[in-house]
């Protein structure tokens, strides 16, 4: 069975059509990843998904159920593309937090806050404030939040947006390892280094439309060109120099 | 100069937001049209009692003096009893009566002010009712001053006329809802709980409710928004969790409150003992009971819950801080209004027709409650207690509601609103 199921999503603002008609589904353990240039539909996509947004049109199933519903049962993580932090909360204090929300026992939140430390590799800090965290920091400590749970489902709205070399490797590899013990994972990305890198399957999204999907390796075979990025430009029709 | 630049940015930015037109531009009217609204109700009620004043009766309760007492009755144009006729079946009807006796005219007839017992009864009691047996006592003295100018010129033309100016001793008591109140315990409620109550209670629901409306506005602009809405929880607890959060540091205000009404109970209990004795029974205000207390502070807490949530919902739908700010104070001045009220002489305890709209501000009901535990009437405080859980019920699922909308996050509220009134054709798709 698909985790993740979306039919023929369809969103407008104002009489904008964001999203048109997008379907895609992601299997268990997969790395599912959508590309596409600004304002896309990658973020109004996925909040459908998270269960943020409500579509126009088509739907969405999460193991079968009604995005609203397996978020409150604890079957999704989100990580939001500009998400900010409690400026006085500590990261120690955010993390128990998170963890006591996905968590069925005590015992549960104490197992998720070390994952939780483990992945954001926040060390002494986690005991400061998260008001003082850098940029790089902020996106560390949310990272961790979302998938010390280890959700069945976890999307990630460019998740190593703001990261240096570094911490990108590092938390790229925090997403393959939770892909490998049955995690699925949905992220958008303008890196398309990492993208090839991470994702089993991937799609091209442009001005709302699903324009192509499948492995690196097959999109770059269909749309020609030396690399993913190449495939890309080439997918959505050039560069327009003019625009 | 750069300065212009600047300015127009400034004043194009804030024309765009409807918070700040509603509130500071349309503000001012809608709260003067509400104050001309009280003004008018208010001036209604001093000519309705105005009328009141007129109503009233004499008992003579003499033998000597029969025919200056019937003499006394027609000069002022009221009904005179004789005899031992009980006041209360006289007062029926009537706003007070008058007691005199022998001794009333023994003074006047040698130049003293006379003795009287005025009884009056209100069903309200406000700033305006507050002042009846002074009322009815210069009506009565001006009656007594007519007929005696008349007398003692005739009469006593050597007599010493001073005591005209003001020729009656009256020993007053106002009948509340068949409580009798002397002149200070009336004060003592009007001026407790109408207007220092109800100022303290303003100020912490005012300011409790601008820090629960602030509460989405800083979650959106802190971009904390958006993850703390997809986490395992639902819309109801979150709500919840939000409120019983802000509640609980409003909480040390009520605690505060509680200790600030403590002692200026205790002030007033020691004005009020201090009043001439009259036979009458012990304050209501002075007798509050320890369960009276808690059903006060249980009414305060509902209340308080109650427009923490009101505050969170209307401070959600503006975009930004500075909207959630100025809609919470304009809303919470709203929800107040009815008890500035009471400064107009507006009695909330007994308000008729459409003014009973009234009732649905969870601020009124409180005020009901208060008023009913102060003056030892069940019935009013259960009422008011009732109405507030009805309100905060009601306060529980708009919120949840909103906060479940996704409005919340992307705004577009006021296009929905806008829906809602739109009439005519649909546009048409392009
Ligand atoms: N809340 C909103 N109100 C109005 N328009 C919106 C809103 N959210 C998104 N849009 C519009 O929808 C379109 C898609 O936006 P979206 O944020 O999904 O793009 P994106 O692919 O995530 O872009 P980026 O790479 O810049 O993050 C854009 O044209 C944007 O202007
Ligand atoms: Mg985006």
């Amino acid at each position: 069975m698909d985790v993740i199921l979306v039919e023929d999503l369809r969103k407008s603002f104002d009489g904008h059509e964001a999203v048109r008609g997008v379907s895609f589904a992601v299997g268990e353990g997969e790395i599912y990843g959508i590309i596409g240039p600004n304002g896309a539909g990658k973020t109004t996509t996925l909040r459908m998904i998270a269960g943020i947004l409500r579509p126009d049109t088509g739907r969405v199933l999460i193991q079968g159920k009604e995005p609203g519903e397996a978020r409150e049962e604890g079957l999704i993580g989100y990580l939001p593309e500009d998400a900010g932090v409690y400026r006085h909360l500590k990261g120690i204090d955010f993390l128990r937090f998170v963890a006591g929300l996905y968590a069925r026992g005590g015992d549960e939140v104490e197992e998720m806050v070390e994952r939780g430390i483990e992945i954001s590799g926040l060390g002494e800090a986690l005991n400061k404030p998260m008001g003082g965290y850098s940029k790089g920091m902020k996106r560390r400590i949310l990272l961790a939040a979302v998938l010390m749970a280890r959700p069945r489902v976890a999307i990630l709205d460019e998740p190593t947006s703001g990261l240096d070399v570094y911490h990108s490797v590092m938390v790229r590899n925090v997403i393959k390892e939770y892909a490998r013990s049955g995690g699925t994972v949905l992220l958008s990305s303008h890196n398309m280094l990492e993208v090839e890198y991470l994702c089993d399957r991937l799609m091209f999204l442009h001005r709302g439309r699903k324009l192509g999907e499948g492995t690196p390796g097959e999109l770059v075979a269909r749309y020609g060109g030396a690399n993913l990025e190449e495939a890309f430009i080439n997918a959505i029709g050039g560069v327009d120099v003019e625009a | 100069m750069k300065l212009k630049q600047v300015m127009v940015k400034e004043v194009k930015e804030l024309l765009k937001e409807r918070t700040v037109l509603l509130g500071v531009i349309l503000g001012p009217i809608i709260i003067f049209t509400i104050f001309a609204g009280m003004s008018m109700a208010a001036g209604r009620q001093a000519l309705e009692q105005a009328e009141q004043v007129r109503n009233y009766a004499i008992i003579y309760r003499g033998h000597a003096y029969g025919d200056y007492a019937r003499m006394l009755a027609d000069s002022l144009g009221v009904p005179l009893y004789t005899g031992s006729v009980d006041p209360g079946e006289v007062l029926e009807g009537r706003t007070a009566v008058v007691i005199i006796g022998d001794e009333f005219f023994d003074n006047i007839t040698r130049g003293l002010p006379g003795r009287a017992d005025i009884i009056v009864k209100t069903s309200s009691l406000n700033f305006l009712s507050m002042s009846l047996p002074q009322q009815v006592e210069a009506s009565f003295a001006q009656g007594v001053y007519m007929l005696v100018a008349d007398l003692v010129s005739s009469l006593l033309p050597e007599a010493d006329v001073r005591f005209l100016q003001s020729p009656v001793v009256a020993n007053t008591t106002l009948y509340y809802r068949g409580t009798p109140l002397s002149p200070g315990e009336a004060f003592g409620l009007v001026f407790g709980v109408g207007l220092s109550v109800t100022m303290a209670t303003m100020i912490l629901v005012m300011s409790s409710m601008q820090v629960a409306a602030t509460s989405v506005g800083i979650e959106r602009e802190s971009k904390t928004l958006e993850m703390l809405l997809s986490l395992p929880v639902s819309r109801r607890e979150l709500i919840l969790g939000k409120i019983l959060g802000v509640a609980f540091i409003t909480g040390l205000g009520i605690i505060s409150y509680a200790v600030g009404i403590g002692i200026y109970f205790y002030s007033l209990g020691s004005i009020v003992s201090q009043a001439p004795e009259q036979g009458v029974q012990a304050s209501p205000v002075v007798s509050v009971s320890p369960t009276s207390i808690a059903a006060f502070m249980a009414g305060l807490t509902v209340t308080l819950v109650t427009s923490l949530l009101i505050g969170l919902v209307v401070g959600s739908i503006p975009q930004d801080v500075r909207g959630a700010q100025l809609a919470s104070s304009y809303v919470g001045l709203l929800l107040l209004a009815p008890v500035f009220a009471v400064f107009f002489g507006i009695d909330l305890t007994s308000l008729e027709g459409v003014w009973r709209v009234v009732y649905l501000d969870p601020v009124v009901l409180l005020y009901l409650v208060i008023w009913g535990v102060v003056t030892g009437d069940p019935g009013m405080a259960t009422t008011g207690f009732a109405g507030l859980l009805v309100n905060l019920v009601v306060w529980v699922v708009v919120a949840s509601r909103v906060l479940g909308s996704e409005a919340i996050l992307v705004g577009g509220y006021s296009r929905r609103l806008r829906g809602l009134f739109r009439v005519g054709l649909p546009r048409s798709s392009s």
